[in-house]
């Protein structure tokens, strides 16, 4: 049996490897939010208190003690996607989405937490440094602010040929022209070979780094909001000058953008993200003409028209996106979504796929849910109710708890008044922060 | 290796000349500033008396280390009663700068409103021998006098919330200024309750809670909105709001944009809403002003400006913005260079250089604004009548 899967599993890889240039599985980036607390010498009420506060965590020593509690801040939760080589990807989301987490941790400048990349039908996730070096011409990245990615005590010049130099791409004698070259293919005149990036103008810039990217000769290009900082007209020049060089060169573009309209312009596939998870993903054509997920939708109907006299139908979302250290539970989307259920409270959606080539994570779409909601509204009711009774007498067990609590340290501060001054006044300020928390 | 030329540097020479002309420039424009005035000096009449602001050839510049470069050169237009009017124009075409001048926010003393007038339509003032009503001129207006305005008749809103709230005091603490500032007898309670009107005015859920908060507390949307509880906090006439959903995401932007246009109709104020977005601008704006490089190239209303745009950098950059609907096997239009060097620009028109519809009458000196229709007027050759 063992054998016969591995088998189906080399043949799945096999053919698709040919043109797959890309392929992320289930990638996820955590980032530890750590709470740490030290006391030097705690009194019960104040353990009891700070126990409370960390989430019933353990004292680590029994002395000085020290309490810590890790939570995590889920960037990127489970995304799985692919490029073909040659074409774009689009990456759309609001801040604080993980699009930006997503480009650098396939770059494996963050390492990753799970599941695969797989470049050229390599498994990079777990390489080392030094072996890594050998795809690091291959990846590049574009940053979206050309004003501090650009060293300012660089030549033009040097900046383009370090990595050329670095990577050993051409001869030494062959840098210069070299360089020059690729300044011409972005736009660049030769006679700015010696000047600073002072010098230029922001979409000036943008070509700088975009050259820089290209001297190495990659295969795949991470670009990170390369033209958000621009000018509308500056714009254009930096998008037709991308789509150019794919053409030319057959570049492949990883495209992580805001700018719906941008985005529609450049990519043949697009992910939309929110709060870490892949929400929906399509061919570019298909998504805009039928965009399945709520949010994609809302996020659609946002973007403003130029136009005066076509009058829009928005969906206007509610309330701001919440924060991704304390995501809502169920679908992270729930809590503005217009079509919310008792279901998304408590299930996360899956993420299937609801025609060919079109994912989404919704339960709007996931025929067995939508089957089945009689059966799931009854378990959220019920979860609710459990809910319910249980805060409640958790408070009735705080409210008679700590009326024990008191009785018991009056009794004992009574029978042993030699020698526990310090402790009865200790617990006695503890109290006093109890009340005034 | 080639070798290196000096090129577009100043010698020492030059350098020290620019610095001793700035020096004198800027006292004298700051002994102007602190001058004793009448009333009468700072005063004058409106042309239209249902415009809230007329500016008239007002000329701000700033006296730089490299030389004096003209942020705001000769631009004229009003701001109508009730009305919402945008600016367009790339980053350092002089549209924050006009809207801080009328604000007189320039950062002194390197900037300075050299020329022109800014009339604002007050009721203060009442009306001279001949029965008009005054008006007050702040290009020629005392700092004093300023502060009498300033945050109450005119307010702005500006692009980051974040820089513009003070970290270190509650939201309630900042809102409550401004009416202490502006109605002195205010009393703490009464301060108070129309802080929080003012949160629910603006679509905050929880007032109270957000009254006792800090800025860092917020997110963006949010802290643009006290921003903008802020800015009707005065019940002002006019409301600038320069570039007030650039930090926002899309949908928030949905959000912030669909308040300021109720409120507008509301309070019945005039906005000048200063964007670089053309979307925004066709949502939102009754008027359009199309800036560049420090001047007024068009002027019109939304209609005009997007349904028949005339000067051909308007059209470029209509053009130059992908559509949702437009098609991605086509490239997408550009228009060539870049912004032409603010300093010592020739008297010609700026937009030569870039122009694909350029004709000989062109290289004359800069072309004079051209009335097309009573609300459409253009600066461009291409449209003169002879």
């Amino acid at each position: 049996m063992e054998e016969m899967q591995i088998q189906e599993e080399t043949n799945d890889v096999s053919p698709a490897e040919e043109d797959v240039l890309l392929r992320v599985e289930g990638l996820k980036k955590y980032f530890p939010i750590s709470k740490k607390l030290h006391i030097a010498a705690p009194t019960k009420a104040i353990l009891e208190r700070v126990a409370h506060v960390f989430n019933k965590a353990k004292p680590v020593e029994t002395e000085h003690i020290q309490f810590s509690t890790t939570t995590y801040l889920k960037a990127v939760d489970d995304v799985t996607f692919s490029v073909k080589k040659g074409t774009t990807i689009g990456v759309v989301g609001e801040s604080g989405c993980g699009k930006t987490t997503l480009g650098r941790t396939v770059l494996r400048l963050h390492e990753s937490d799970g599941g695969k990349i797989v470049f050229m039908g390599n498994d990079i996730t777990h390489l080392k440094k030094k072996e890594m070096m050998k795809y690091r011409t291959d990846i590049q990245l574009i940053f979206q602010d050309p004003y501090s990615s650009l060293p300012p005590r660089m030549t033009v010049g040097s900046i383009i040929a370090e990595p050329v130099r670095v990577h050993k791409i051409v001869p030494k004698d062959e840098v210069y022209n070299y360089v020059i070259d690729i300044m011409k293919q972005c736009g660049l005149q030769p006679q700015y070979y010696d000047r600073y990036p002072h010098e230029f103008s922001g979409g000036q810039r943008q070509r700088i780094c975009i050259a820089r990217a290209l001297a190495v000769k990659p295969k795949l290009v991470i670009c990170d909001e390369p033209v958000s900082a621009l000018d509308v007209s500056i714009q254009a020049q930096i998008i037709n000058l991308l789509k150019e060089l794919q053409r030319s060169i057959g570049l492949t573009y990883v495209f992580i953008s805001h700018d719906l309209s941008v985005v529609k312009y450049i990519t043949d596939q697009i992910l939309v993200m929110y709060l870490g998870n892949a929400m929906e993903q399509s061919e570019t054509e298909e998504l805009f003409k039928n965009p399945l997920h709520p949010y994609t939708k809302a996020l659609f109907s946002a973007v403003p028209v130029p136009n005066p006299t076509v009058k829009m139908n928005r969906i206007i979302l509610e309330g701001d996106i919440p924060s991704p250290a304390n995501p809502p539970a169920g679908c992270k989307f729930h809590t503005r979504c217009s079509h919310c259920m008792k279901v998304c409270k408590f299930k996360q959606p899956e993420y299937i796929e609801a025609s060919e080539g079109h994912f989404v994570a919704c339960h709007l779409y996931d025929k067995e849910v939508m089957a089945n909601l009689d059966k799931y509204d009854e378990e959220y009711d019920r979860m609710e109710e459990e809910k319910r009774v249980a805060a409640e007498l958790e408070a009735l067990y705080k409210k008679n708890g700590k009326r024990r609590k008191v009785r018991k340290q009056s009794d004992g501060a009574g029978s042993t008044e030699n020698g526990t001054e310090q402790n009865g006044t200790q617990s006695g300020e503890a109290e006093t922060k109890e009340k005034k928390d | 290796m080639r070798p290196k030329k000096n090129t577009n540097y100043i010698s020492l020479k030059e350098s020290r000349q620019i610095i001793k002309h700035n020096i004198k420039q800027m006292r004298y424009y700051e002994a102007q500033k602190r001058r004793k005035l009448t009333q009468e000096e700072y005063t004058s009449v409106m042309r239209d008396e249902n415009n809230i602001v007329e500016i008239d050839g007002l000329k701000t510049c700033f006296f730089t280390d490299t030389g004096t470069v003209m942020s705001v050169n000769g631009v004229s237009f009003d701001i109508p009663k009730n009305k919402i009017v945008g600016v367009v124009g790339e980053s350092g075409c002089g549209k924050s700068v006009t809207s801080l001048s009328i604000m007189q926010l320039v950062q002194a003393p390197q900037g300075q409103t050299v020329a022109g007038e800014i009339r604002f339509n007050s009721d203060d003032l009442g009306t001279n021998e001949e029965g008009k009503k005054l008006c007050y001129d702040i290009v020629k207006m005392p700092t004093r006098e300023m502060y009498k305005i300033r945050g109450k008749d005119i307010t702005m809103i500006f692009q980051e919330p974040m820089t513009s709230l003070n970290p270190v005091f509650t939201i309630g603490y900042q809102l409550d200024e401004v009416s202490f500032v502006h109605t002195p007898d205010m009393t703490k309670e009464a301060a108070k309750a129309y802080s929080i009107e003012l949160l629910k005015k603006v679509g905050i859920s929880m007032p109270e809670h957000v009254y006792k908060s800090y800025p860092h507390e917020l997110s963006g949307g949010m802290r643009q909105r006290v921003m903008i509880a802020m800015a009707i906090a005065g019940k002002p006439k006019l409301i600038i709001a320069d570039e007030p959903t650039t930090a926002l995401d899309v949908t928030i932007q949905a959000q912030i944009l669909e308040l300021l246009r109720d409120l507008q109709k509301q309070e019945g104020c005039s906005v000048m809403l200063i964007t670089h977005d053309l979307g925004v601008i066709a949502e939102m704006a009754d008027e359009v002003v199309v800036m560049y490089a420090g001047r007024v190239i068009e002027r019109g209303t939304v209609e005009d400006i997007f349904l028949n745009p005339l000067h051909p950098y308007t059209v470029g950059l209509q053009k130059s913005k992908p559509l949702i609907d437009s098609d991605a096997n086509e490239p997408l239009y550009s228009i060539p260079g870049q912004v032409p060097n603010p300093i010592n620009l020739p008297n010609a028109c700026y937009f030569k250089n870039r122009c694909n519809r350029c004709t000989k009458a062109c290289s004359g000196e800069y072309p004079q604004t051209i009335q097309v229709s009573p609300t459409h007027s253009v600066a461009c050759y291409l449209y003169a009548k002879e």
